[in-house]
């Protein structure tokens, strides 16, 4: 993975970029020196690191508007992080870069019940803001698994799913607002507590843009009423084709549960050596269905889903009873990354997502390519909404096995595409699926992405290095071809 | 005016080459039911979508349609239904209101202008079931942008920025939405006799509720009486209206239990199935508002300040108005007006409130001065210059549509 050559006019005024930060950041709020810098040279996706230039931690957003405006005038590269938790190396940091730390800005700034939203600082993790409003029964949706860790600035960037999305949507169905700084210093507040805003959406296209268009700084979220009741089952089969179809039943016959997960055998296995959750060893493949809402609309659907498991050809069902028995159903699919690291000294998590009814056809082409790699792989599958987990397994001290896993992953993704899927679900490209942009779009479909990048950032100072495979300069970009009936067309269509 | 129908994203492409090289504006429409929104296309050419039809594919287990941007709405519906599935964001149909009757509602219309219904406040705005897309920009270029799957973050979400583009940015040719199950039964419980406040209060406590409740609407005692949904027209008071959708135990249940916690606030009764359905299409398709062609804004507005800022509007001016959304979303006729249609109190109000409002139906489009909508931080307006010169620099795209000067 090649990242942008270090501009060694950029590494020349790092000493000059410190003095003006000084003139307004406290001296424990930059960070220069090279044993401090080491803590910020990853994020989640471990495999790539960069020791960055300077560290600059804000606690306004007029301190990072001022930062933002000293960058653009010295031409220095910007990487915002929030927690560090990407698993696509969307924090990774640049050597010639200043890295903005937005930690401190973790203030919950206003809970407005009779809204239903909260206004949050863009430091805030994610967990928190669900437990802020816990005691007036809501809840913040999304939830991705690294909830306890991860900002609402990072889950903006990356427009994070979790295990519910399938019922309750990805981070930008459950955003209102956002303050954010562009490039060039200018603070812009989007949207707000109404439920639109007039213009271009563009609360929308800063969702999931990983970091490229804005550094976020506050955001407003909606916070939900908590459903009455959940309950989940625990539903084993003798192969991944039956669990499939019984996901497909499920969907067909209206039901759309709060979460639907699959795990193969390997995964089952490996959640059960660690957790010790229950789960049936012998299954080929293990359901969990998690439904909520009044009770008894819970109770009915839990016994139509069982039917409907059944029909299916379910070896095993069991069915929670209690909060505390679901979450032991639920505790060993959360733990399956960690579970899967016991077993493996690294494993690597690919995130296509693919139409279902490709599955038992996916999960199979990843065993060839499981035999022919020489890797073992488990897989974890939000099965609701087709988003695949692969985790392949590895061991970086082998020499070469860090880059098979990595083509061993890339073969994933490129066959997720090519079944009429995406390369990735919910972690973002980042600098991990960077070069495989292209297996998706067109060279034309990039360039106009570009151009929206171009719009925020003419200077393309923000999150280099990321999301894109060739960096076009602005310019070039905003070109046209056509000029005035110079060019003439000779298929046209005269009206 | 000449129109032209393409029949394929080529020979858009080549309209597009055509319209820059003559350095003449191109008016995009579909199957023309909003036409007069947002004021006229200052052009002699109409380039129609109305040929571009067909659904490409559905498969109701992956909850996923793609179809060509001029199919109709009422088609995809009716396979919808087939299969026991909608559009859950309830694409309003608005040829009543705008005086458009007989017009056809196509899908890329819908998602170009990002219309949604009262369920827009329990799951989502048209934007938030629109997955994927194919499009020819104002550059002539074909591109597509997310993908056909439900859950997806590859690259920047494009999609976002085409739902309420007006046809400014570029030229649909192929959308991707998400589908959701029918609801089994559907029951509306009824409020009687709220006063403007009251209701805020009582739609405020529902949708806090985890009753789940997807339609939360208040019309005044003059709005109620017009309505052909049979009780709400002859209660003769206010009503407030609250809609909860699902299987059929949890929504007999729900309800039950929805009466009981709104009969601190008023009377309650109960709408069934076809009344209720009659009631909240009315409540879409602005139906109130259909009897005369008088101007008429739409305010979005945060849903708890609903009352108060129709309350410091009536000061102002003589208005008619209803509530859907919570509140969230006020829709505003003026029952007198100048030149102006109200625009500038109008504006400084919604903002004042938090919110913005659109003048969705002007006393003549073709002297309409005041603009759809307005943007006024100089910020956003920069962002949203930025964007429409992005895909449209040479802004031969519906020019003057909608955002006026704004681009």
């Amino acid at each position: 993975m090649e990242m942008p050559r270090p501009d060694p006019k950029a590494l020349a005024r790092r000493s000059e970029l410190i003095k003006e930060l000084r003139r307004f950041l406290p001296p424990e709020d930059i960070i220069a020196d090279q044993a401090s810098l080491r803590a910020y040279e990853c994020d989640g996706l471990t495999a790539y690191k960069q020791r960055p230039m300077l560290v600059a931690l804000p606690e306004t957003t007029q301190q990072v508007s001022q930062i933002l405006r000293i960058c653009s005038d010295l031409g220095v590269k910007i990487v915002p992080r929030g927690a560090g938790t990407s698993l696509s190396g969307g924090a990774l940091p640049v050597a010639d870069g200043l890295m903005i730390g937005l930690a401190k800005f973790n203030q919950i700034l206003e809970i407005d019940y009779h809204n239903r939203c909260a206004v949050v600082q863009s430091g805030v993790t994610n967990l928190a803001i669900s437990e802020a409003v816990r005691r007036h029964g809501f809840y913040y949706a999304p939830d991705p698994s690294s909830q306890i860790a991860c900002t609402i600035g990072g889950n903006v960037a990356e427009n994070s799913g979790g295990v519910h999305c399938l019922k309750y949507g990805l981070t930008t169905h459950n955003i209102l607002g956002l303050e954010c700084v562009v490039p060039d210093g200018r603070v812009i507040r989007l949207g707000g507590k109404a439920l639109d805003s007039a213009g271009y959406d563009l609360i929308g296209v800063l969702t999931g843009s990983e970091g490229l268009l804005a550094v976020i700084t506050e955001v407003t979220v909606r916070i939900l009423p908590k459903p009455e009741t959940a309950r989940a089952m625990l539903i084993g089969f003798s192969s991944s084709e039956e669990a499939g179809n019984c996901v497909a039943s499920i969907i067909s016959s209206g039901i759309i549960p709060a979460g639907m997960e699959m795990m193969d055998r390997p995964a089952i296995n490996a959640a059960e050596d660690f957790i010790e959750a229950g789960y049936p060893r012998e299954a080929e493949a293990l359901l969990i269905v998690e439904l909520d809402g009044p009770k008894i609309e819970v109770d009915f659907l839990i016994s139509r889903v069982e039917k409907l498991a059944a029909a299916a050809g379910a070896d095993t069902v069991r069915i929670s009873n209690s909060d505390e028995e679901r979450d032991m159903f639920w505790l060993g699919r959360k733990s399956a990354f960690p579970a899967v690291g016991r077993i493996s000294p690294d494993y690597y998590c690919m995130d296509g997502t693919i139409p279902r009814k490709a599955l038992p056809k996916v999960l199979s082409a990843i065993m060839v390519m499981s035999k022919k790699y020489g890797l073992n792989v488990a897989n974890v599958f939000h099965a609701g909404d087709g988003n695949l987990h692969p985790l392949i397994l590895f061991d970086a001290n082998v020499p070469g096995q860090l880059e098979q896993a990595e083509n061993f992953g890339s073969e994933i993704l490129k066959l997720c595409v090519e079944v009429g899927g995406v390369l990735t679900g919910e972690h973002g490209v980042g600098v991990e699926k960077r070069d495989l942009m292209r297996v998706m779009f067109s060279e034309d479909d990039l360039k106009q992405q570009q151009r929206v990048k171009c719009a925020f950032d003419p200077l393309q100072l923000l999150n280099p290095g990321k999301v894109f495979p060739v960096l076009h300069r602005c310019a070039e970009l905003g070109r046209m071809h056509i000029h005035d009936g110079k060019v003439t067309f000779p298929e046209l269509p005269r009206f | 005016m000449k129109e032209f129908r393409p029949n394929t994203p080529a020979e858009i492409k080549t309209a597009i080459f055509d319209a820059l090289s003559r350095d003449c504006a191109l008016a995009v429409c579909g199957g023309g039911s909003k036409a007069g929104l947002g004021g006229e296309v200052n052009s002699d050419w109409v380039l129609n979508t109305s040929n571009l039809t067909g659904i490409l594919d559905y498969e109701p287990n992956e909850l996923v349609l793609t179809a060509r941007a001029g199919t109709t709405i009422s088609e995809i519906e009716s396979v919808l239904k087939e299969a026991g599935q909608h559009l859950s964001f309830e694409p309003p149909d608005w040829q009543l209101f705008l005086g458009n009757e007989g017009s056809i509602q196509t899908l890329g219309g819908v998602i170009a202008s990002n219309f949604s219904g009262p369920r827009r406040i329990a799951t989502g705005a048209a934007r938030d079931f629109f997955l994927g897309l194919e499009m020819v920009t104002g550059r002539g270029e074909i591109i597509k942008s997310g993908g056909k799957v439900v859950k997806n973050v590859t690259g920047y979400d494009l999609c976002k920025l085409l739902a309420g583009s007006y046809g400014t940015l570029g030229i649909l040719t192929e959308v991707t939405v998400k589908c959701q199950p029918l609801s089994e039964k559907v029951r509306t419980v009824l409020i009687l006799n709220l006063s403007e406040k009251q209701a805020i209060e009582a739609m405020s406590d529902a949708l806090n509720s985890h009753l789940s409740i997807t339609g939360a609407a208040h019309l005044p005692k003059t709005i109620a009486v017009k309505s052909r949904a049979n009780y709400v027209g002859q209660a003769g008071t206010s009503i407030t209206a609250l809609r909860i959708e699902g299987v059929e135990v949890s929504v007999i249940e729900r309800c039950k239990e929805l009466s009981k916690r709104m009969s601190v606030f008023g009377t309650v009764e109960e709408l069934h199935y076809h009344n209720s359905k009659n009631l909240w299409e009315e409540i879409a398709n602005i139906y109130y508002f259909c009897d005369n062609l008088e101007p008429v804004w739409r305010v979005s507005i945060p849903p708890y300040s609903g009352a108060d800022f129709v309350e410091a509007l009536r000061r102002e001016m003589n208005v008619e108005v209803y509530f859907d959304w919570g509140g969230g979303l006020v829709w505003v006729q003026l029952l007198e007006h100048k030149e102006e249609e109200g625009g500038s109190e109008m504006r400084a109000l919604a903002l004042k409130y938090g919110g913005h409002a659109a003048l969705v139906r002007a006393s003549n489009v073709k002297l309409m001065r005041t603009p759809f909508f307005e943007v006024q931080d100089p910020g956003i307006a920069w962002l949203n210059q930025q964007i429409k010169q992005s895909f449209d620099p040479k802004g031969i795209l519906n020019p003057g549509k909608v955002f006026g000067a704004l681009l």
